[in-house]
Protein backbone atom coordinates (compact mmCIF):
# COMPACT_ATOMS: atom_id res chain seq x y z
CA UNK A 1 0.00 0.00 0.00
CA UNK A 2 1.43 3.06 -0.99
CA UNK A 3 2.16 5.47 2.25
CA UNK A 4 1.49 8.77 0.35
CA UNK A 5 -2.32 8.32 -0.28
CA UNK A 6 -3.29 10.37 2.22
CA UNK A 7 -1.84 13.53 1.64
CA UNK A 8 -4.69 16.07 1.45
CA UNK A 9 -4.51 17.72 4.25
CA UNK A 10 -6.91 19.27 6.80
CA UNK A 11 -7.31 22.29 8.30
CA UNK A 12 -6.66 19.94 11.13
CA UNK A 13 -4.09 18.32 9.77
CA UNK A 14 -2.13 21.76 9.17
CA UNK A 15 -2.29 22.68 12.59
CA UNK A 16 -0.45 19.17 13.81
CA UNK A 17 2.20 20.28 11.83
CA UNK A 18 2.50 23.36 13.32
CA UNK A 19 2.32 21.25 16.63
CA UNK A 20 5.27 19.03 15.08
CA UNK A 21 7.55 22.11 13.78
CA UNK A 22 7.41 23.55 17.37
CA UNK A 23 8.62 19.78 18.90
CA UNK A 24 11.63 19.90 16.40
CA UNK A 25 12.51 23.95 16.72
CA UNK A 26 11.88 24.61 20.21
CA UNK A 27 14.27 25.71 22.69
CA UNK A 28 12.81 24.86 26.12
CA UNK A 29 10.47 22.34 24.37
CA UNK A 30 8.78 21.06 27.72
CA UNK A 31 7.32 25.03 27.94
CA UNK A 32 6.91 25.30 24.38
CA UNK A 33 5.24 22.21 22.72
CA UNK A 34 1.99 21.99 22.70
CA UNK A 35 0.98 18.73 24.10
CA UNK A 36 -0.41 16.76 21.29
CA UNK A 37 -2.27 14.91 23.93
CA UNK A 38 -4.37 17.65 25.35
CA UNK A 39 -4.68 20.65 22.74
CA UNK A 40 -7.94 19.21 21.32
CA UNK A 41 -11.25 19.88 22.81
CA UNK A 42 -12.31 16.13 24.54
CA UNK A 43 -14.36 14.96 22.02
CA UNK A 44 -17.45 11.66 22.21
CA UNK A 45 -16.20 10.71 19.00
CA UNK A 46 -12.86 9.68 17.69
CA UNK A 47 -11.31 11.71 16.12
CA UNK A 48 -10.44 10.21 12.90
CA UNK A 49 -9.83 12.95 10.36
CA UNK A 50 -7.45 14.41 12.90
CA UNK A 51 -4.83 11.78 12.45
CA UNK A 52 -1.87 12.84 11.04
CA UNK A 53 -2.47 11.63 7.34
CA UNK A 54 0.26 8.34 7.80
CA UNK A 55 -1.93 6.91 10.73
CA UNK A 56 -4.99 7.21 8.77
CA UNK A 57 -2.86 5.45 6.44
CA UNK A 58 -2.17 2.78 8.99
CA UNK A 59 -5.76 2.12 9.76
CA UNK A 60 -6.51 1.87 6.00
CA UNK A 61 -3.33 -0.86 5.95
CA UNK A 62 -5.71 -2.89 8.15
CA UNK A 63 -8.82 -2.76 6.17
CA UNK A 64 -8.35 -5.37 4.28
CA UNK A 65 -10.89 -8.04 3.19
CA UNK A 66 -9.27 -11.42 3.46
CA UNK A 67 -11.80 -13.22 1.31
CA UNK A 68 -12.82 -11.94 -2.68
CA UNK A 69 -16.55 -11.09 -2.43
CA UNK A 70 -18.30 -12.18 -5.62
CA UNK A 71 -19.80 -9.20 -7.00
CA UNK A 72 -22.72 -8.41 -9.47
CA UNK A 73 -25.38 -5.46 -10.17
CA UNK A 74 -28.10 -6.35 -7.86
CA UNK A 75 -31.82 -6.60 -9.91
CA UNK A 76 -30.37 -4.79 -13.29
CA UNK A 77 -32.23 -1.68 -13.30
CA UNK A 78 -33.16 -1.29 -9.80
CA UNK A 79 -31.61 1.38 -7.71
CA UNK A 80 -30.71 0.83 -4.42
CA UNK A 81 -30.49 4.05 -2.00
CA UNK A 82 -28.96 2.29 0.95
CA UNK A 83 -25.26 0.87 1.11
CA UNK A 84 -24.77 -2.47 -0.44
CA UNK A 85 -24.54 -5.71 1.12
CA UNK A 86 -21.48 -6.22 2.94
CA UNK A 87 -20.85 -9.71 4.33
CA UNK A 88 -17.58 -9.85 2.73
CA UNK A 89 -16.82 -6.31 2.09
CA UNK A 90 -16.40 -5.11 5.51
CA UNK A 91 -14.09 -2.05 4.61
CA UNK A 92 -16.43 -0.90 1.67
CA UNK A 93 -18.55 1.60 3.69
CA UNK A 94 -15.18 3.41 4.20
CA UNK A 95 -15.34 4.83 0.60
CA UNK A 96 -18.31 6.30 0.72
CA UNK A 97 -18.13 8.62 4.19
CA UNK A 98 -16.89 11.85 2.71
CA UNK A 99 -14.78 13.29 0.27
CA UNK A 100 -11.72 13.14 2.13
CA UNK A 101 -11.67 9.93 3.27
CA UNK A 102 -12.71 8.89 -0.07
CA UNK A 103 -10.08 10.14 -2.06
CA UNK A 104 -7.81 8.71 0.39
CA UNK A 105 -9.05 5.17 0.81
CA UNK A 106 -10.93 4.30 -2.15
CA UNK A 107 -7.91 4.08 -4.52
CA UNK A 108 -6.11 1.53 -1.83
CA UNK A 109 -9.39 -0.31 -1.88
CA UNK A 110 -9.71 -0.80 -5.23
CA UNK A 111 -6.48 -1.90 -5.52
CA UNK A 112 -5.87 -4.67 -2.73
CA UNK A 113 -9.56 -6.25 -2.40
CA UNK A 114 -10.27 -8.16 -5.46
CA UNK A 115 -13.54 -8.67 -7.01
CA UNK A 116 -14.82 -11.28 -9.05
CA UNK A 117 -17.40 -10.80 -10.97
CA UNK A 118 -19.42 -12.61 -13.70
CA UNK A 119 -18.20 -11.73 -17.46
CA UNK A 120 -21.34 -10.47 -18.36
CA UNK A 121 -21.14 -8.13 -16.31
CA UNK A 122 -17.43 -7.28 -17.61
CA UNK A 123 -18.59 -3.99 -19.47
CA UNK A 124 -21.16 -2.91 -17.39
CA UNK A 125 -18.50 -3.01 -14.28
CA UNK A 126 -16.16 -1.08 -16.29
CA UNK A 127 -18.39 1.50 -16.70
CA UNK A 128 -19.66 2.15 -13.15
CA UNK A 129 -16.26 2.23 -11.43
CA UNK A 130 -14.24 3.41 -14.43
CA UNK A 131 -16.26 5.91 -15.58
CA UNK A 132 -13.62 9.17 -16.04
CA UNK A 133 -11.89 6.98 -17.96
CA UNK A 134 -10.96 8.28 -21.29
CA UNK A 135 -7.43 7.61 -23.24
CA UNK A 136 -6.64 10.98 -23.16
CA UNK A 137 -7.77 11.80 -19.91
CA UNK A 138 -4.66 11.92 -17.11
CA UNK A 139 -6.86 10.92 -14.39
CA UNK A 140 -7.00 7.33 -16.06
CA UNK A 141 -3.52 6.72 -15.26
CA UNK A 142 -4.38 7.23 -11.75
CA UNK A 143 -6.89 4.82 -11.61
CA UNK A 144 -6.76 1.65 -9.48
CA UNK A 145 -8.35 -1.80 -9.72
CA UNK A 146 -8.36 -5.71 -9.31
CA UNK A 147 -11.13 -8.03 -10.69
CA UNK A 148 -11.52 -11.45 -11.66
CA UNK A 149 -13.61 -12.31 -14.65
CA UNK A 150 -15.31 -15.76 -13.08
CA UNK A 151 -15.74 -17.70 -15.96
CA UNK A 152 -17.31 -20.55 -13.63
CA UNK A 153 -20.49 -19.65 -14.15
CA UNK A 154 -23.42 -20.77 -16.10
CA UNK A 155 -25.28 -18.11 -17.40
CA UNK A 156 -21.90 -16.96 -19.05
CA UNK A 157 -22.51 -16.04 -22.81
CA UNK A 158 -19.94 -14.41 -24.55
CA UNK A 159 -17.70 -11.29 -23.56
CA UNK A 160 -16.36 -8.87 -24.97
CA UNK A 161 -12.50 -8.37 -24.94
CA UNK A 162 -12.24 -4.69 -26.06
CA UNK A 163 -13.46 -2.77 -23.24
CA UNK A 164 -11.26 -4.48 -21.06
CA UNK A 165 -7.89 -4.20 -23.32
CA UNK A 166 -8.87 -0.83 -23.66
CA UNK A 167 -8.73 -0.48 -19.53
CA UNK A 168 -5.78 -2.23 -19.13
CA UNK A 169 -4.09 -0.03 -21.76
CA UNK A 170 -5.72 3.73 -20.63
CA UNK A 171 -5.41 2.75 -16.55
CA UNK A 172 -1.69 0.74 -16.39
CA UNK A 173 -2.79 0.55 -12.32
CA UNK A 174 -6.05 -2.01 -13.03
CA UNK A 175 -5.24 -5.62 -12.56
CA UNK A 176 -7.65 -8.16 -14.09
CA UNK A 177 -7.79 -12.07 -14.67
CA UNK A 178 -9.72 -14.44 -15.60
CA UNK A 179 -10.60 -17.18 -13.10
CA UNK A 180 -12.38 -20.85 -13.59
CA UNK A 181 -12.37 -24.61 -12.38
CA UNK A 182 -10.38 -25.28 -16.01
CA UNK A 183 -7.11 -24.07 -14.89
CA UNK A 184 -5.03 -24.94 -18.14
CA UNK A 185 -7.62 -22.83 -20.17
CA UNK A 186 -7.50 -20.28 -17.48
CA UNK A 187 -3.90 -20.09 -17.42
CA UNK A 188 -3.58 -19.65 -21.00
CA UNK A 189 -6.09 -16.78 -21.15
CA UNK A 190 -4.17 -14.53 -18.47
CA UNK A 191 -1.17 -15.51 -20.65
CA UNK A 192 -3.10 -14.39 -23.79
CA UNK A 193 -5.01 -11.25 -22.39
CA UNK A 194 -3.71 -10.23 -18.69
CA UNK A 195 0.23 -10.75 -19.06
CA UNK A 196 2.31 -7.63 -18.92
CA UNK A 197 4.10 -8.61 -22.60
CA UNK A 198 0.51 -9.42 -23.55
CA UNK A 199 -0.79 -6.14 -22.89
CA UNK A 200 1.78 -4.72 -24.92
CA UNK A 201 1.07 -6.91 -27.82
CA UNK A 202 -2.24 -5.71 -27.74
CA UNK A 203 -1.40 -2.00 -27.89
CA UNK A 204 -1.43 -2.36 -31.64
CA UNK A 205 -4.17 -4.15 -32.55
CA UNK A 206 -7.02 -3.24 -30.56
CA UNK A 207 -7.52 0.17 -32.58
CA UNK A 208 -8.45 -0.12 -36.41
CA UNK A 209 -7.85 -3.39 -36.94
CA UNK A 210 -9.72 -4.95 -34.46
CA UNK A 211 -13.30 -3.97 -34.46
CA UNK A 212 -14.54 -7.20 -32.67
CA UNK A 213 -12.96 -9.71 -29.94
CA UNK A 214 -15.21 -11.85 -28.31
CA UNK A 215 -14.62 -15.17 -26.08
CA UNK B 1 14.52 13.62 38.81
CA UNK B 2 18.04 11.56 38.37
CA UNK B 3 17.56 8.29 39.08
CA UNK B 4 19.99 7.04 41.75
CA UNK B 5 23.16 4.52 41.19
CA UNK B 6 21.71 1.98 42.56
CA UNK B 7 18.80 2.28 40.64
CA UNK B 8 20.68 1.79 36.82
CA UNK B 9 18.69 0.10 35.29
CA UNK B 10 15.58 2.23 35.91
CA UNK B 11 14.98 5.77 33.56
CA UNK B 12 12.63 8.86 34.51
CA UNK B 13 10.09 10.07 32.23
CA UNK B 14 9.09 13.83 32.47
CA UNK B 15 5.84 13.77 30.80
CA UNK B 16 4.03 16.83 29.53
CA UNK B 17 2.62 18.18 32.45
CA UNK B 18 5.53 17.43 34.80
CA UNK B 19 5.12 14.32 36.07
CA UNK B 20 8.26 11.87 36.79
CA UNK B 21 8.00 8.44 35.89
CA UNK B 22 10.25 5.47 36.56
CA UNK B 23 10.18 2.49 34.82
CA UNK B 24 12.77 -0.62 34.18
CA UNK B 25 15.11 0.72 31.12
CA UNK B 26 14.11 -2.85 29.55
CA UNK B 27 10.24 -1.44 29.42
CA UNK B 28 11.28 2.25 28.52
CA UNK B 29 13.12 0.84 25.63
CA UNK B 30 10.20 -0.56 24.06
CA UNK B 31 9.89 2.91 22.33
CA UNK B 32 12.82 3.42 19.82
CA UNK B 33 12.50 7.11 20.36
CA UNK B 34 13.35 6.25 24.18
CA UNK B 35 15.99 3.72 23.09
CA UNK B 36 17.62 6.06 20.69
CA UNK B 37 17.75 8.81 23.21
CA UNK B 38 19.36 6.54 25.92
CA UNK B 39 22.32 5.37 23.47
CA UNK B 40 22.30 8.99 21.93
CA UNK B 41 22.89 10.45 25.55
CA UNK B 42 23.80 7.75 27.58
CA UNK B 43 22.62 6.95 30.73
CA UNK B 44 23.68 9.75 32.64
CA UNK B 45 20.87 9.60 35.10
CA UNK B 46 18.96 12.45 33.90
CA UNK B 47 15.21 12.47 33.74
CA UNK B 48 13.95 12.37 29.51
CA UNK B 49 11.95 15.36 28.67
CA UNK B 50 8.45 12.99 26.61
CA UNK B 51 6.88 16.81 25.78
CA UNK B 52 4.16 15.30 23.74
CA UNK B 53 2.82 13.14 26.35
CA UNK B 54 0.89 13.68 29.52
CA UNK B 55 1.11 11.48 32.35
CA UNK B 56 -2.20 9.71 31.99
CA UNK B 57 -1.59 8.65 28.37
CA UNK B 58 2.07 7.61 29.16
CA UNK B 59 0.52 5.32 32.25
CA UNK B 60 -1.19 3.78 30.19
CA UNK B 61 1.79 3.36 27.45
CA UNK B 62 3.81 1.93 29.88
CA UNK B 63 1.40 -0.50 31.11
CA UNK B 64 1.39 -1.57 27.55
CA UNK B 65 4.97 -1.96 26.83
CA UNK B 66 5.45 -3.67 30.78
CA UNK B 67 2.99 -6.40 29.34
CA UNK B 68 5.10 -6.61 26.30
CA UNK B 69 8.42 -6.08 27.89
CA UNK B 70 9.74 -9.58 26.70
CA UNK B 71 8.36 -9.29 23.23
CA UNK B 72 10.74 -10.02 19.46
CA UNK B 73 11.16 -6.57 17.96
CA UNK B 74 8.84 -6.23 14.47
CA UNK B 75 10.17 -7.65 12.00
CA UNK B 76 10.79 -5.13 8.65
CA UNK B 77 8.99 -7.92 6.39
CA UNK B 78 5.95 -7.38 8.53
CA UNK B 79 4.35 -4.98 6.33
CA UNK B 80 5.05 -6.87 3.65
CA UNK B 81 2.66 -10.23 4.31
CA UNK B 82 -0.61 -9.51 3.89
CA UNK B 83 -1.52 -12.41 6.50
CA UNK B 84 0.37 -10.14 8.69
CA UNK B 85 -2.99 -7.72 8.28
CA UNK B 86 -5.52 -9.01 9.99
CA UNK B 87 -7.24 -6.95 12.54
CA UNK B 88 -7.16 -9.38 15.32
CA UNK B 89 -6.12 -8.53 18.34
CA UNK B 90 -4.86 -10.92 21.58
CA UNK B 91 -6.69 -10.42 24.51
CA UNK B 92 -4.75 -8.92 26.59
CA UNK B 93 -4.57 -5.89 24.34
CA UNK B 94 -8.47 -5.77 23.44
CA UNK B 95 -8.93 -5.71 27.08
CA UNK B 96 -6.02 -2.85 27.24
CA UNK B 97 -7.78 -0.98 24.53
CA UNK B 98 -11.23 -0.80 25.96
CA UNK B 99 -10.85 3.11 26.67
CA UNK B 100 -13.11 6.07 25.48
CA UNK B 101 -12.20 7.54 22.27
CA UNK B 102 -10.35 10.29 23.66
CA UNK B 103 -7.90 8.07 25.28
CA UNK B 104 -7.65 5.89 22.46
CA UNK B 105 -6.62 8.52 20.04
CA UNK B 106 -4.01 10.16 22.83
CA UNK B 107 -2.92 6.27 22.78
CA UNK B 108 -2.38 6.00 18.58
CA UNK B 109 -0.29 9.60 18.62
CA UNK B 110 1.95 8.58 22.11
CA UNK B 111 2.79 5.56 20.44
CA UNK B 112 3.70 7.09 17.01
CA UNK B 113 5.70 9.97 18.50
CA UNK B 114 7.32 7.23 20.65
CA UNK B 115 8.21 5.16 18.17
CA UNK B 116 6.55 2.12 19.56
CA UNK B 117 5.19 0.24 16.39
CA UNK B 118 3.47 -2.70 17.80
CA UNK B 119 1.30 -0.39 20.35
CA UNK B 120 0.97 1.84 17.07
CA UNK B 121 -0.68 -1.25 14.95
CA UNK B 122 -2.78 -2.30 17.87
CA UNK B 123 -4.63 1.03 18.14
CA UNK B 124 -4.80 1.41 13.96
CA UNK B 125 -6.07 -2.20 14.56
CA UNK B 126 -8.75 -1.12 17.15
CA UNK B 127 -9.85 2.01 15.10
CA UNK B 128 -10.11 -0.44 11.53
CA UNK B 129 -12.35 -2.63 14.20
CA UNK B 130 -14.59 0.47 14.64
CA UNK B 131 -15.15 0.51 10.91
CA UNK B 132 -15.39 -3.34 10.06
CA UNK B 133 -19.13 -4.07 8.63
CA UNK B 134 -20.53 -0.46 9.04
CA UNK B 135 -22.09 1.02 6.43
CA UNK B 136 -20.88 4.84 5.27
CA UNK B 137 -23.56 6.31 7.78
CA UNK B 138 -22.56 4.59 10.51
CA UNK B 139 -19.08 5.50 10.10
CA UNK B 140 -20.41 8.93 10.02
CA UNK B 141 -22.08 8.62 13.15
CA UNK B 142 -18.91 6.73 14.90
CA UNK B 143 -16.38 9.67 13.97
CA UNK B 144 -18.61 12.70 13.56
CA UNK B 145 -18.16 12.72 9.97
CA UNK B 146 -19.78 15.29 7.35
CA UNK B 147 -21.47 13.67 4.40
CA UNK B 148 -19.81 16.83 1.98
CA UNK B 149 -20.55 14.69 -1.06
CA UNK B 150 -21.70 16.50 -4.39
CA UNK B 151 -25.17 15.60 -6.38
CA UNK B 152 -23.09 14.18 -9.35
CA UNK B 153 -20.56 12.59 -6.25
CA UNK B 154 -23.95 11.01 -4.94
CA UNK B 155 -24.96 9.65 -8.55
CA UNK B 156 -21.82 8.10 -8.33
CA UNK B 157 -21.59 6.14 -5.39
CA UNK B 158 -25.58 5.68 -5.86
CA UNK B 159 -24.56 3.68 -9.18
CA UNK B 160 -21.54 1.94 -7.91
CA UNK B 161 -23.68 0.67 -4.80
CA UNK B 162 -26.12 -1.39 -7.22
CA UNK B 163 -23.24 -4.00 -7.32
CA UNK B 164 -23.81 -6.22 -4.12
CA UNK B 165 -22.45 -9.59 -3.24
CA UNK B 166 -24.17 -12.69 -4.84
CA UNK B 167 -22.24 -15.14 -2.72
Amino acid sequence: MSSDIATRKSQRDVESDENARHVSHGGNTTKVMADVTTCCAKANHFRFLDLLPELRNRVYYFAFESTAAHIRPYRPYTVIQTAPSIRKRRFYGLTQVCRQIREEFRPIYMEENEVHINPDYATRYIETFFSLLSSDDPEAKKLLGNFALDLDVPQFSCLSLIPLLQLILDALGVKWKFTGPEVSSITLLNRLFCSPGSIAMWESHIQEPIAKLML
Amino acid sequence: MAATSADAKKVTLTTSDNADLTVEREVAERSILIKNLLEDIGDNGDAIPIPNVNEAVMKKVLEWCEQHRKDPPASQDDDADSRKKSTDIDEWDQKFMQVDQEMLFEIILAANYLDIKALLDVGCKTVANMIKGKSPDEIRKTFNIQNDFTPEEEDQIRRENEWAEDR
